[in-house]
């Protein structure tokens, strides 16, 4: 076996171009498959991870101290069943003047806030994503998801909180904290009557385990203590469903880095074998048998394959800490990591696969008879293409070193066609990888409806800068969706306000466009998760929404609905569908899909349909889009200057997080696809190069200069990489047409065609010159090394 | 006549701490000469032929061909100089295994962008006179060692060079064919193609030369001119290095190759 080692040794020495190509390529082919699956494993459990490592709350109670003594609450946490708890909690809503630096103005918004000492604790461990906790007074830490940033100021009647820090709790448990005593201060005379009280129980699994876990605490404690308990599945649910439309896209990334190194390795031993007749005739001479050269030559390729995968799960780790970061401040958690199984799956899966791409040419080797190998004295002309060199030839219009170089591909065919293949997959991660880049832009502008920079809402009467109760709250009829902090939802806007709102609007310069809100839930029989009806007054299409089909509603009988209703009800566009409430039934055709995705069954109709459904239920906000150039947030201090204290602007927070996470990840895989299959091609013509040495020495003997030969070089790559380039679009564009709505029905939704239709022409002949672009960049560094060389050298080499 | 190829203290050096593979060589060699370069294997007379085409550059001197300085051109203009001044012949040929005896002869014209159908009339007539033309579509694989002496004789001439230089062009054929091969390139030089021949073997040298330049150890040890009807003269070197004595055939009547 030494004599093997040795044997393998001695060939890796005299290969070390091939060498560091195979290590490279499965380095890359293992970093990439690291990182996808890395990112795939992670996207599985990130919530229950996240929620682990923070010991979220199973169940937030919001409790009222004015029935619940302090002593009460302290003896729920000893409740069977309760393995952890924290509270209370003082919390409250308040009204604040926001100003954010470098933004002139100031707006009013509601903002639920917390008092705790620390972040820290045996139940919802916060994570301090930038800044400091509160250290003394007029001090607030926000959640991510609040509106502002470090610096930023909230003013409530005398006192103005500075932004000291920004943190996150994995279930959202408040908006904002501070100091307990800057609570109270805040409170004012008009005490605090609200605390949190946050539990983990030993049975925590399902709804009904969290309905009883409820019920227990709620009978230790005097009637009407616990005045509200979010369970953390809620948002487990919603966290996790936000994850499945990314697993497809992973996999065809992962299955394209594979199928390349393969191809790959397969090119590098079979040339490595062709390379090496004369020394397999010479190790057969002195008595290895088929056997021992066969293990030589995979051994030659498992030395750098071994290093490229143990370095490719390196470079994955680290490549994928960035993108966990983002998905980390996503989940609001402190460190995500590629889990352990995948850092040795992985290589694992890799390695096996490299040592069957290694086999077959290995046997080859090990076939071959002693004789004739040491007789030929070097490696095998190739006995075909000499048609196309002659065909070439003949065309006198071409200079003659281009049609050398197009005639080089037809000597060997086989490597030719692995090559090309391997330029193919990688030219499809292009296309595919730009599509679902711009695809994603598209769906987040439409899902985000990113058109919507700033909206106005009206405080209930006598909230203004001071602390309040939570708005909206009406108990009959349709209930409002919460929008923005605090429980329930705003009320509608009385007719008064909705005219001075306007005419703020209309008078204020940067308005482009606004449309009127109002967002309520029904539960109709059937929709067991309810159904969240929106009325759009004015154009719905300035709502920013995408339809997948037909068309927005036109009149009170007609309604627009997204995939998942049409899904839960057995509807499509062109059915009927009543909506009861309040012993109201109103019957509407629906009339267009909206790509709404997600796990809400969403409505969308016009104002006086909602009018129809409940009398009481109304305009509740303004969304308006402004004209390019206008700051949001300085045009929401603008609007609340014009409207008074009585009203809410604020500029719209989008959190694009999971976006530009995914955003990333395919820029961050479509390079390493590019950069293995830039390497195959290296690979292709450094093998070239070596059998071909002396043909070139007898060109550049006869006259051809360094760019003739640069160019000859080149042009045998080229046409392979234009040819695969060109198949690649289509193949490309089908991959990407076939996982984008896979993705979206993951997420409940079909798909608009503006959204799938990612390419404009220019782009597809763009992408279709990725294949030679590919073949190029990977040809160019031994094909400048061959050109420089002398012709001595060149002559000698053999 | 003119000088045409001149050399002034070359000394070409591979690796340091090794002896030079040519050492301070100066010689001078004038238009329509047949120059023979001899010495025993190693002793530096290919490398000097490769100084000469440019195809390697000497660690230091000087090396001119007509009115360039070869050592101090470009590699693109190297390549420019040797497809236009120079033709080599090889001992082995270094034909293009997948290319025809007509693309081979082609290819230095098709580099030079000779226009295509003048650069066939002039492989054509070069076929005719070397006997080949009927084996234009074979391709070199099936060809006998004269053949392909031949057609490589063909290749160095298409494009009319300054300079033949010639690498033992007899080394890999048998006798009989070496001595069609010096036939031709005898009846080259009459037609006044300046020829410059590296070659280990004597006899060789002394029949189709006019002029030995004797090479050891990398290092000019006689540089003599023929007697009239090509004796050789005495050799400096010891009797173990001493070139045997050949005689020079008669030159062909035949001008077609010029």
């Amino acid at each position: 076996m030494t004599a093997v080692f040795r044997a393998a040794r001695g060939g890796l020495g005299g290969r070390r171009l091939q060498a560091i190509i195979i290590c490279l390529v499965v380095l890359a082919a293992t970093a990439a498959s690291t990182l996808a699956l890395g990112m795939l494993a992670d996207a599985h459990s990130p919530f229950d991870r996240a929620f682990a490592l923070q010991r979220g709350a199973d169940v937030a109670a919001t409790v009222n101290t004015s029935v619940a003594t302090s002593a009460q609450l302290a003896a729920t946490t000893r409740l069977a069943g309760v393995t952890a708890a924290a509270g209370p909690f003082a919390v409250t809503t308040i009204t604040a003047q926001f100003a954010t630096p470098g933004v002139p103005g100031s707006s009013s918004l509601t903002l639920q806030i917390a008092g705790r000492s620390s972040p820290g604790g045996p139940v919802d461990d916060l994570t301090l994503v930038a800044g400091h906790w509160p250290t003394g007074d007029n001090q607030i830490v926000i959640s991510e998801n609040a509106p502002g940033n470090m610096g930023s100021t909230f003013t409530v009647g005398s006192r103005r909180l500075t932004v000291v820090g920004v943190a996150d709790s994995v279930t959202n448990t408040s908006q904002a904290w501070v100091r307990p005593a800057e609570l109270t201060a805040l409170a004012g005379r008009a005490r605090v009557g609200q605390a949190q009280m946050l539990y983990r129980f030993a049975d925590a699994g399902t709804s009904a385990a969290i309905a009883a876990d409820v019920a227990t605490v709620r009978a230790a404690l005097p009637r009407g203590a616990v005045q509200s308990a979010a369970s953390y599945l809620d948002v487990r649910q919603s966290e996790q469903s936000s994850i499945a439309p990314w697993v497809p896209f992973i996999i065809a990334f992962g299955v394209l880095a594979l199928v390349i190194s393969v191809l790959i390795v397969v090119n590098v031993v079979g040339g490595a074998v062709i390379a090496g007749t004369t020394r397999i005739g010479v190790l057969k001479s002195i008595g290895f048998t088929p056997a021992q050269v066969v293990a030589s030559y995979v051994l030659l390729v498992a030395v750098p394959a071994v290093l490229g995968c143990v370095i490719g799960v390196l470079c994955g780790d680290l490549l994928a800490v960035p993108l966990l970061r983002q998905n980390a401040q996503i989940y609001q958690v402190g460190g995500l990591s590629v889990p352990v199984w995948v850092d040795v799956a992985v290589p694992l899966a890799v390695l096996a696969l490299t040592a069957a791409g290694a086999t077959p040419p290995a046997l080859r080797a090990g076939r071959m008879s002693a004789v004739q190998a040491i007789a030929t004295g070097r490696a095998p002309r190739p006995k075909h293409g000499y048609f196309a060199h002659r065909a070439l030839a003949r065309i006198a219009s071409v200079p003659r070193a281009v049609t050398l170089g197009l005639a080089a591909p037809a000597a060997r065919p086989a490597r030719t066609l692995v090559t090309a293949a391997a330029v193919l997959f990688g030219a499809v991660a292009v296309t595919f990888g730009a599509g679902l880049a711009a695809s994603l832009t598209r769906a987040y502008a439409d899902i985000s409806q990113s058109s919507l920079s700033v909206r106005v809402m009206a405080l209930p009467p006598g909230a203004a800068s001071s602390p309040s109760a939570p708005p909206g709250g009406r108990v009959t009829g349709l209930k409002p969706i919460a929008i923005g902090p605090g429980p329930g939802g705003p009320a509608a806007l009385t007719a008064a306000q909705q005219r001075a709102v306007t005419a703020a609007l209309g008078a204020q310069p940067g308005t482009l466009h606004y449309i009127s809100e109002g967002q309520y839930e029904l539960t109709p029989p059937g929709l067991t998760n309810g159904l969240n009806v929106e009325a759009y007054g004015g154009n719905a299409a300035w709502s920013g929404l995408a339809l997948i089909s037909g068309r927005w509603y036109s009149g009170a009988d007609e309604a627009d609905v997204n995939t998942l209703f049409l899904t839960d009800t057995g509807t499509s566009v062109g059915s009927t569908y009543t909506l009861s409430s309040g012993g109201h039934n109103v019957t509407v055709r629906i009339v267009g899909e909206v790509f709404k995705p997600g796990d809400n069954v969403d409505m969308y109709f016009s104002p006086a349909t909602l009018a129809a459904v409940d009398p009481g239920a109304g305009v509740q906000l303004y969304d308006v889009s402004l004209t390019p150039g206008t700051n949001p947030q300085a045009y929401a201090n603008a609007i609340y200057a014009r409207l008074g204290a009585s009203y809410v602007t604020s500029a719209t927070q989008r959190n694009s997080g999971v976006f530009a996470a995914v955003d990333t990840l395919v820029t961050l895989l479509t390079l390493l696809i590019i950069a293995v299959a830039g390497l195959g091609v290296l690979n292709t013509v450094a093998l070239q190069i070596r059998e071909r040495a002396h043909d070139i020495g007898v060109f550049k003997s006869v006259g051809m200069t360094p760019r003739q030969t640069l160019a000859m070089i080149l042009c045998s790559v080229a046409v392979v990489g234009l040819v695969a380039g060109i198949i690649a679009v289509p193949a490309g564009m089908f991959l990407h047409d076939g996982v984008v709505p896979t993705m979206a029905h993951a997420a409940n939704s079909g798909i608009p065609a503006s959204v799938v239709a990612a390419y404009f022409p220019w782009e597809v002949a763009a992408l279709a010159l990725a294949g030679l672009a590919i073949a190029i960049a990977g040809a160019l560094g031994p094909a400048s090394w061959a050109a420089g060389t002398r012709t001595a050298f060149a002559l000698r080499a053999e | 006549m003119d000088t045409l190829v001149q050399l002034e203290n070359v000394t070409k050096r591979y690796d340091s701490g090794v002896a030079p593979a040519v050492d301070d060589v100066s010689l001078a060699v004038e238009a329509g000469e047949a120059v023979a370069v001899m010495g025993p294997s190693g002793s530096g007379k290919s490398t000097l032929l490769n100084l000469i085409a440019g195809m390697d550059r000497p660690t230091s001197g000087a090396v001119r061909v007509g009115d360039e300085r070869v050592d101090m051109l470009s590699e693109t203009a190297v390549a420019r100089f040797r497809r236009r001044e120079v033709g080599m012949i090889f001992q082995f040929f270094n034909l293009l295994d997948d290319m025809t005896v007509m693309d081979n002869v082609l290819l230095p014209a098709q580099l030079a962008g000779t226009r295509a159908g003048a650069a066939r009339a002039r492989a054509g007539e070069l076929l005719t006179a070397l006997r080949i033309e009927h084996r234009r579509d074979a391709y070199p694989a099936r060809l006998s060692g004269g053949e392909r002496q031949r057609v490589a004789i063909a290749r160095a001439l298409i494009n009319k060079p300054a300079v033949l230089l010639a690498d033992e062009p007899t080394g890999a054929v048998d006798s009989a064919t070496g001595d069609e091969i010096g036939a031709l390139l005898l009846q080259l030089n009459a037609g006044g193609q300046t020829l410059i021949l590296v070659t280990h073997n004597p006899d060789l040298a002394a029949r189709y030369a006019h002029r030995v330049i004797e090479i050891a150890d990398g290092r000019v040890a006689s540089d003599r001119v023929l007697a009239a009807g090509g004796r050789l003269p005495a050799s400096p070197l010891p009797p173990d290095r001493t070139l045997a004595a050949g005689s020079r055939p008669a030159v062909p009547p035949d001008g077609a190759l010029q």
